[in-house]
């Protein structure tokens, strides 16, 4: 349930943008998050929508852009996507991998009104 | 209107993160962040330890507990630095948290740090606490499906105890497909095992302890 703590942070973030840029309301905030974190898309929105009343973000959308675990191989540089939480290269079966994407856990943007 | 943010959701705990990492680094302290689910022998493991090394080197610890001081209480009899982190519900410990911890601690005379994070598989892994080293320890009582159920911990770790392994027989853990999902996941992985009530695989645990010690927790 950190989901809670994650989403404090993005309602911190987005306020304070909002603020900086005179927006009055937040219709959208566009977030990246990796499918290596443990973050369930659900309970984020849940979350959010429970922080957000009664301020300018409220009802507004979260756009939750799940990124693929990508690593590049050590070994024989192969990129691939990592499926079924197998962690070794689809080219030469190593276990050196080197994480491309994955992790991500990023706000990307906000639209609202001005 | 829309507004490019393109920034880490938590910025801020990785940067205080970073910034325990470089004091420690100065003060030549091991900091180690010892991640499981509740019940998984970490306090125990915590009493063994600090009875082998407590002698050599100045040992701290800090318990990450939500509600009680139960754990700490039981570490209180070595007379070692203490600090219990109530997190009042959280799942699990910050870098703030940690920072906090540390300003409560003499660093110029300790050489290891121990954190009990709060029992769980899930969430302390996510958040980085400065530490040199995250350590997953996985009891056999809970299944041999763990590491597959919870791949995140198992990739982050540096090191995993598999503890308890003298309840084997009185479980339904399949240590062959223990292995065969782990390799998987992160083959690279070490794995220790241990009995902490036994006595049994703590000198692997020590030596790694004293290895990385001897490497500057590298």
């Amino acid at each position: 349930m950190h989901e809670l703590t994650v989403v404090s942070n993005i309602f911190k973030i987005v306020l304070e943008t909002a603020e900086k840029n005179n927006l009055i309301k937040i219709s959208t905030i566009s977030l990246k998050v990796g499918r290596q974190r443990h973050l369930a898309p659900d309970l984020m929105k849940f979350a959010f929508d429970s922080i957000s009343k009664n301020t300018i973000a409220e009802q507004a959308v979260l756009n939750i852009d799940r990124v693929d675990i990508k690593m590049r191989c050590r070994s024989c540089n192969a990129e691939f996507i990592v499926k079924d939480n197998t962690y070794l290269c689809i080219s030469c079966g190593s276990p050196g991998l080197e994480t491309i994407s994955g992790k991500d856990l990023l706000i990307e943007s906000i639209e609202g009104e001005v | 209107m829309k507004i490019s943010i393109m920034k880490a959701v938590l910025e801020e705990n990785d940067d205080r993160a970073q910034e325990i990492t470089k004091l420690l680094k100065e003060k030549q302290i091991l900091l180690l962040n010892l991640i499981s689910s509740p019940g998984s022998g970490k306090t125990t493991l915590l009493e063994r330890t600090v009875e082998f090394f407590r002698d050599k080197y100045s040992i701290a610890v800090i318990e990450g507990d939500i509600t009680t001081a139960r754990d700490a209480e039981r570490l209180e009899k070595y007379k070692i630095p203490l600090v219990v982190i109530n997190t009042d519900g959280a799942c699990h410990l910050n870098s703030l948290s940690i920072k906090n911890a540390l300003d409560q601690f003499d660093l110029n005379n300790l050489d290891i740090i121990f954190v009990e994070n709060v029992g769980n598989l899930v969430c302390p892994s996510e958040f980085n606490i400065g530490e040199n080293a995250k350590i997953a320890i996985l009891s056999t009582a809970e299944g041999d499906d763990k590491p597959a159920k919870y791949p995140l911990l198992f990739r982050e770790s540096e090191l995993m105890l598999l503890n308890k392994t003298d309840l084997i027989p009185y479980t339904n853990f399949n240590k062959e497909s223990f292995y065969k999902d782990l390799e998987k996941i992160n083959k690279d992985l070490p794995v220790i095992e241990t009995s902490c009530t036994k006595n049994e695989g703590l000198s692997d645990w020590f030596d790694w302890i004293e290895q990385k010690k001897q490497s500057g927790g590298i």
